[in-house]
């Protein structure tokens, strides 16, 4: 029972200081979940991280790994309600509030100040994404090969990165 | 106008779940709110390049998971209250279940690096996939300021790593000042 308090207490916290992803959280994370309460080994964090990333949803979804292995499927549950809820309900809050002030000029000024940074923010994720996963010529080929069927040929996104997992399985070992 | 047209093209709640259960249950790798944009933005309408950028950066300002806030803020754009726990549930169940499922082998000794191989072809392509999805949100920049302003930002946050406060702390009142400057 004290782990599942401990989960919404850790998850809970470390959620409303997630700003700009959950990346930045992860190096407290870990002196938690491994240090703190050791409910994972260093190698086992670093797999949950791993296993997020061959999953599909949100990368965060991580905890619910950890949560498991710290109280089972009552802790996974517990961790992804802790990690997600919280700050959903704060942004749609924000979101409520802000469709009130419906089409005033003054929401054209925002939404025209908010663009450019937003458009530059995704841009920079982009340059993460290629740093971190596209080091070799064959992962540029998928990178490339992604890109137009998806810019040029209208291809769903699902379908692209299947083809990249098949493409993962046959050459990049 | 109180019937503008975001109000027209606003989903059936049975439309916004189908929608957002696809997302969660495909949006494999990196970069996902390029499956947001591909979905919402460029098959169905429902939200305008503007709406969804306005969206990108409100679920960057506030804390929290960004796309599990973009869920959120996205579905309470479409329907409400309900539409943000629609949004949120479907885009993190399947996703949770995959990763209990396979938390329960891991911990049964499967080895997390048999799924390395998949891992890279994944990041691969949802790098292509992100690129794609800034291509296609291009004109949110708007004018030439508004480029530099999106070049400074990209600089910033990516490169340079600043942390995302400090970044939004010097990119957003220059940008106030392009967007204001342009409404004649």
């Amino acid at each position: 029972m004290s782990d599942l308090v401990d989960l919404v207490l850790l998850f809970g916290r470390l959620s409303f200081v997630a700003f700009g992803g959950g990346i930045g959280i992860l190096p407290e994370m870990e002196r938690a979940v491994v240090g703190g309460h050791g409910w994972v080994t260093h190698q086992q964090f670093v797999d949950s991280y791993a296993l997020s990333q061959v999953t599909p949803g949100p990368g965060m979804l991580m905890v619910v790994m950890i949560g498991y292995r710290a109280a089972g499927v009552p802790g996974a549950l517990v961790a992804g309600l802790s990690m997600f809820g919280p700050t959903g309900a704060l942004t749609w809050l924000v979101a409520d509030r802000w469709s009130r002030l419906g089409d005033r000029p003054v929401m054209a000024l925002i939404r025209g100040t908010l663009s450019p940074v937003a458009l530059g923010l995704l841009s920079a994720g982009c340059f993460t994404l290629f740093r971190l996963g596209v080091g070799s010529v064959t992962a540029s080929l998928v990178a490339a090969g992604a890109f137009a069927a998806v810019a040029g040929l209208k291809v769903s996104p699902a379908l692209v990165v299947v083809a990249g997992a098949i493409v993962g399985m046959a050459l990049l070992r | 106008m109180a019937d503008d047209t975001t109000v027209a093209k606003q989903p059936t709640l049975f439309a916004l779940f189908k929608a957002f259960l696809l997302i969660g249950m495909t949006s494999f790798g990196g970069g996902r709110s390029a499956y947001f944009q591909d979905a919402l933005v460029t098959r169905r309408g429902w939200v305008t390049d503007e709406e969804f950028l306005e969206a990108v950066a409100v679920s960057q300002v506030l804390p929290g998971p960004n796309i599990g806030n973009l869920s959120a803020y996205l579905g309470q754009r479409l329907r409400g209250w309900v539409g943000s726990v629609i949004a949120v549930t479907c885009l993190t169940v399947p996703g949770g279940l995959a990763i209990l499922g396979m938390a329960w082998l891991y911990f049964n000794g499967m080895p997390a690096s048999i799924t390395g191989p998949v891992g890279k072809g994944v990041a691969a392509a949802a790098a292509g996939l992100a690129a794609a999805a800034v291509v296609r949100l291009r004109g949110g920049a708007g004018s030439l300021g508004g480029w530099g302003i999106a070049l400074l930002t990209f600089v910033l946050f990516g490169p340079l790593g600043w942390p995302i406060l400090l970044v939004l702390a010097v990119c957003l009142p220059p940008s106030f000042v392009v967007a204001w400057s342009r409404r004649g």
